[in-house]
């Protein structure tokens, strides 16, 4: 009953300064929309990347004279081993003819060799773990603690690029996302200001006749989180053609090797709706702290 | 400030002693002084006001007669002296209760202050809705103390659209409509003609018979005259002259 009391009122100021309002809605739009195209594009380049490279391999170089049973022992071990996914035996021999077909014109260069020089090796596949390269450092450190491995070997400098483009964009993606967020915040709290100021009389009056604050600026909070909220549901629809034109019109498959762009999860909206209508709500509550002896 | 002394003695009024211990005072102003900047609208005034008494301020343009009532619905604070209502001290009074304290009071303002986006009806709702009380009760309420003074069929008018006389009844009936037990009223009748002068004096005489307390602030000899009550004098921000009436 109260809510809805509030609401009319809300609205009907919303009315009273409806060009203040469209111009704030339309200010924090933009601003959402900027920041949801940057989401957009981390979102999917990480898809991208975490698509392309979601296993990682690895070879473990054994130690000579093992034996069948040795190997098959190692085998069992290896492929316990948490994070590894399949685990494959490639002989000396198979090295040598792999190392031979990899270096085709220059073969000659290991006719010179009187014995093979390479060791029988496991080539595994674990898991990326999203590049993090820590755990995937553990991995190699539990595949190497298994008896009988040498060496291990995996794309380990590739795999910190890798982890470093990731954080490094996610603390773009978080100061871009504070600023933006700080923006908004200034805008809301400038336009509810104006809408006060325009009101100051009203809000006096309501006061002098017993009217609590809470009473008086509930409908302003409302205003504020509506305010928000409209700019950011538009900027998502907005996004939203945008990515469909993007990914309808051009053959983004053939750009990126089958890779389709998704659009925001659900885990980026929700969170982005809540904070528009938080970032209206405390426009307001700054506004109000200016405000405070009308 | 400089003149505080214990709220229990005695304050000197003009006035003897003659009231009950047992009624204490509604309003009591004790040694009040308001200056704006270095204009003094109220020097060392006291007053006592007890419970259901029914009094007139009055006295010449500028005399202090708003700045008194503006004091004791804290839209001003004293600058020197103490105001108690009901006993309350209002120095005392910390800011989120000032909402419950003037809920208490019907104020009917020298320059009516209506909202001029709210129709007549959403004015006098607004301190109802305010108070929190249900939407049936607040429609039969305002239906009825509009029809009480008179503007019936006026209830969907802004007010910029009703004439000063009209506006100034839905001031009245705002005032009127939370129930209040103290009614402060601001030149009531300054805009009206004597037809409607009397239907405010009878709403006011109605509130003042059902144990409500009045104090209203006029030039109008012809109110004061009519209603034969205690008339307070005011006269360049100083009480002058307090009498008459007084078996109220
Ligand atoms: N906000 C203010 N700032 C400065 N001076 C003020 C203010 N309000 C009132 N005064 C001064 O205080 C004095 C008393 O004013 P007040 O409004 O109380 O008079 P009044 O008795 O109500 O007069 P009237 O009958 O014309 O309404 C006047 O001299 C006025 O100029
Ligand atoms: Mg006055």
């Amino acid at each position: 009953m109260r809510l809805r009391f509030h609401f009319r009122r809300a609205v009907r100021d919303i009315r009273a300064n409806a060009f203040l309002h469209t111009l704030a809605v339309v200010t924090i739009c933009l601003v959402f929309v900027l920041a949801g195209s940057f989401a957009l594009v981390f979102v999917n380049v990480r898809e991208l990347i975490r698509s392309q490279h979601e296993n990682v391999r690895v070879m473990a170089y054994l130690a000579p004279g093992l034996g069948k049973d040795g190997q098959a022992r190692i085998a069992r071990e290896l492929g316990r081993v948490p994070g590894v996914r399949s685990v494959s035996f490639i002989s000396r021999d198979q090295a040598l003819e792999i190392l031979a077909a990899e270096l085709d014109g220059q073969a000659d260069l290991l006719k010179g060799l009187k014995s093979n020089p390479l060791p029988d090796a496991f080539e595994l596949v674990a898991d990326a773990r999203e590049g993090d390269s820590e755990a995937m450092a553990e991995t190699a450190t539990r595949i190497q603690a298994v008896p009988g491995v040498t060496e291990v070997n995996y794309g380990q400098a590739w795999l910190d690029r890798f982890a470093f483009f990731i954080e490094l964009s996610r603390m773009i993606a978080i100061a871009l996302a504070c600023l933006l967020v700080v923006a908004s915040v200034s805008i809301t709290s400038n336009t509810i200001r104006l809408v006060l100021y325009n009101r100051r009389a009203e809000i006096h009056v309501m006061r002098l006749v017993g009217a609590t604050e809470m009473f008086i600026r509930a409908p302003f909070y409302m205003e504020g989180a509506l305010q928000g909220l409209v700019g950011s549901v538009l900027a998502l629809g907005i996004l939203f053609a945008g990515y469909e034109g993007v990914v309808k019109g051009a053959d983004t498959g053939f750009f990126l090797g089958g890779f389709t762009p998704s659009f925001l999860p659900l885990s980026v909206c929700a969170p982005g709706l809540l904070v528009s209508a938080f970032v209206g709500w405390m426009g307001c509550y700054l506004s109000f702290r200016q405000f405070k002896d009308v | 400030m400089n003149s505080l002394k214990p709220n229990s003695q005695t304050p000197s009024m003009e006035r003897p002693v003659e009231e009950e211990k047992s009624v204490a005072p509604v309003i009591r102003l004790f040694h009040v002084t308001k200056r704006y900047g270095a204009q003094t609208a109220l020097t060392d005034v006291s007053l006592d006001v007890r419970k259901n008494e029914f009094v007139f301020l009055t006295g010449p343009s500028g005399a202090g007669k708003s700045t008194l009532l503006r004091l004791l619905y804290m839209a001003e604070t004293a600058s020197e002296g103490q105001i108690l209502i009901e006993g309350k001290n209002l120095k005392r009074v910390p800011r989120r209760k000032i909402p419950y304290l003037r809920r208490t009071m019907g104020i009917v303002f020298q320059d009516f202050k209506l909202i001029p986006a709210l129709t007549a009806y959403e004015n006098v709702a607004l301190v109802l809705e305010a108070a929190g009380q249900q939407p049936e009760y607040i429609d039969k309420k305002v239906r009825h103390l509009l029809r009480m003074v008179g503007l019936e069929g006026k209830e969907r008018s802004l007010p910029p659209s009703l004439s000063g006389g009209e506006q100034q009844r839905v001031a009245v009936a705002r005032a009127m409509c939370g129930e209040p037990r103290i009614v402060l009223a601001d030149e009531p009748t300054g805009s009206l003609d004597t037809e409607s002068a009397e239907v405010v004096l009878s709403l006011l005489s109605d509130f003042h018979s059902r144990g409500g307390t009045v104090l209203v602030a006029t030039h109008d000899a012809k109110l004061i005259a009519q209603a034969n009550k205690r008339v307070v004098h005011l006269k360049g921000g100083q009480i002058t002259g307090d009498g008459g009436g007084v078996a109220s």
